[in-house]
């Protein structure tokens, strides 16, 4: 499963996450309980998440997925061949793609992309 | 008091147990509600003519409200803030919560607070008279109602139409008001050395026993009347916690109220005392002074309708509630009366709206309510003047 995250057609690397992938979206609500024990729930929006492992990232798409990380560049993600695209930030805390394989040569890297909508 | 003009479909969609609300923030007649990172909360109630702020923080990674650093008169647009509910097929539904002018705008990392003030601040940053000049409305009777017109458009500044267009004044209520003093002969004369107007205006409305506030970005003004039917019911079903509260230090049994000042002497030629002695003797004697040199009624039948109504809406501690809810009474205004059914403190009976505390962020509306202002506006209709009949 190839997915590609772009800025736009000439800018852009190709992902293959990892079998820990999940789509974790959220929902902002709020539920109010009132006293005969009914629930009131206000949806007030909600918003797509990504999460997944990236291994054997070369040093290059490396430094390009962490350079958007620190920009909070607006981003796009798609399944290769589907049509449906969706802008997208990375929303990881700290910097995603930070760890180095063995046999540490710095050249192929791994770590966790943490995508949301926007 | 007539509840909101909104349609049966939002009262519908008020009371759904699935909703999915719309907030709307504009700048100008610019949308920013996909901006905003926390709206609101804010209060308002019945007697208090002071202007009310709130804040609501914005977004701004993306430099998109920069503008105010270089145009700061954008700060004096209007801004509003309305909720509401999206129909499937005409569109949104949405009613005022809060509007008013930018007061403060604060950036700060990737976000912006701006502060909004609402209509009362142009009346808090006006003066009547000075202490050379004073602005005197003596030697006639003078309705109330006249009064506060010539105070909120000759001083004000508010719109001076005289009808429902007027974009300040809520013209319907105004006039309704306005016919109580008419049709009860009740005259009042001031003097303003130098008051603000909305210190004015609360002056004159506790001369007559009324309310003053905002809402919908009028203003409003009432004295409550027989109570109107109550059309709403605050029960288990949207009730989320009830508080009640019953305060003795509310009583006052016994008023005086010095009336028909005469500037040149600084004395009250008239003054008038009435007494609840049925509350006198449960609570002992609860004395309260009116005594206003900026606002005075003129004749004794005026003075002493005042000190009535004092004792007789304040003449027992009554019922304060605090009712935390949902958005099932979203489209209530401040005045309306509501039925309250609490099966543990065996209530099942009118409040009036004094207040509401809206918290848009969460969906939660907690409103005032009080029995004074329900079971004793009826009772002030009893024209205890000239006999037993209740006027409607």
């Amino acid at each position: 499963m190839t997915y590609r995250l772009f800025v736009d057609s000439n800018n852009g690397i190709d992902v293959e996450p990892e079998y820990d992938y999940k789509e974790p979206d959220e929902k902002i609500e709020n539920r109010h309980r009132v006293r005969s024990g009914e629930e009131y729930v206000y949806k007030w929006g909600e918003f797509n998440r990504w999460e997944f492992s990236v291994e054997y990232i070369n040093s290059s798409d490396r430094a390009i997925i962490n350079s958007w990380w620190s920009s909070n560049t607006d981003l796009l993600w798609m399944e290769e061949g589907s049509s449906v695209v969706s802008s997208v930030h990375i929303t990881n805390k700290t910097k995603p793609v930070d760890k180095p394989h063995k046999p540490y040569s710095l050249t192929l890297w791994k770590g966790v992309l943490k995508l949301g909508s926007y | 008091m007539p509840a909101r003009d909104v349609t049966s479909w939002f009262q519908d969609q008020a009371l759904s147990k699935t909703l999915e609300p719309v907030r709307k923030f504009t700048i100008g007649s610019s949308d920013y509600s996909g901006f905003v990172m926390k709206w609101p909360k804010f209060r308002r109630t019945s007697n208090d003519i002071r202007p009310k702020n709130l804040t609501i923080q914005l977004a701004n990674h993306n430099q998109d409200l920069n503008f105010f650093i270089t145009d700061k008169t954008l700060l004096t647009t209007s801004y509003t803030i309305e909720m509401g509910f999206t129909h499937p097929t005409s569109g949104d539904e949405l009613i005022t919560m809060f509007s008013g002018k930018g007061q403060t705008v604060k950036y700060r990392d990737n976000k912006i607070d701006i502060t909004i003030v609402d209509k009362f601040k142009q009346l808090s940053d006006r003066v009547i008279g000075s202490s050379d000049v004073p602005v005197e409305y003596l030697n006639s009777n003078y309705l109330p109602s006249d009064i506060a017109w010539w105070l909120v458009t000759s001083y004000g500044g508010y719109d001076t139409t005289t009808s429902t267009a007027n974009i300040d004044i809520d013209w319907d209520a105004f006039a309704e008001w306005a016919s109580i003093f008419s049709e009860g002969s009740v005259f009042v004369e001031a003097r303003f050395d130098g008051q603000r107007v909305n210190e004015a205006l609360r002056k004159l409305g506790r001369q007559t026993s009324s309310n003053i506030l905002i809402q919908d970005d009028k203003l409003t003004f009432f004295r409550w009347t027989v109570a109107d039917s109550n059309t709403t019911a605050f029960d288990s079903s949207n009730i989320k916690d009830v508080e009640l509260e019953v305060v003795v230090d509310d009583v006052v049994n016994k008023q005086f109220v010095f009336a028909d000042y005469a500037p040149s002497s600084d004395f009250f030629q008239i003054s008038v005392v009435d007494q609840d002695s049925s509350s006198v003797n449960s609570f002992g004697i609860k004395e309260h002074v009116e005594e206003d040199k900026n606002v005075w009624h003129v004749n004794t039948v005026s003075a002493l309708d005042l000190a009535q109504r004092r004792t007789q809406v304040n003449g027992e501690p009554f019922n304060r509630l605090k009712i935390e809810s949902g958005l099932s009474g979203i489209q209530r205004f401040i005045g309306e009366t509501v039925t309250v059914v609490d099966s543990h403190l065996a209530l099942n009976e009118g409040y009036r709206i004094t207040g509401m505390e809206v918290d848009m962020n969460v969906g939660q509306i907690n409103f005032m309510a009080d029995r004074s202002q329900y079971f004793g506006a009826f009772t002030l209709d009893v024209s205890t003047l000239d006999g037993p009949d209740v006027l409607t």
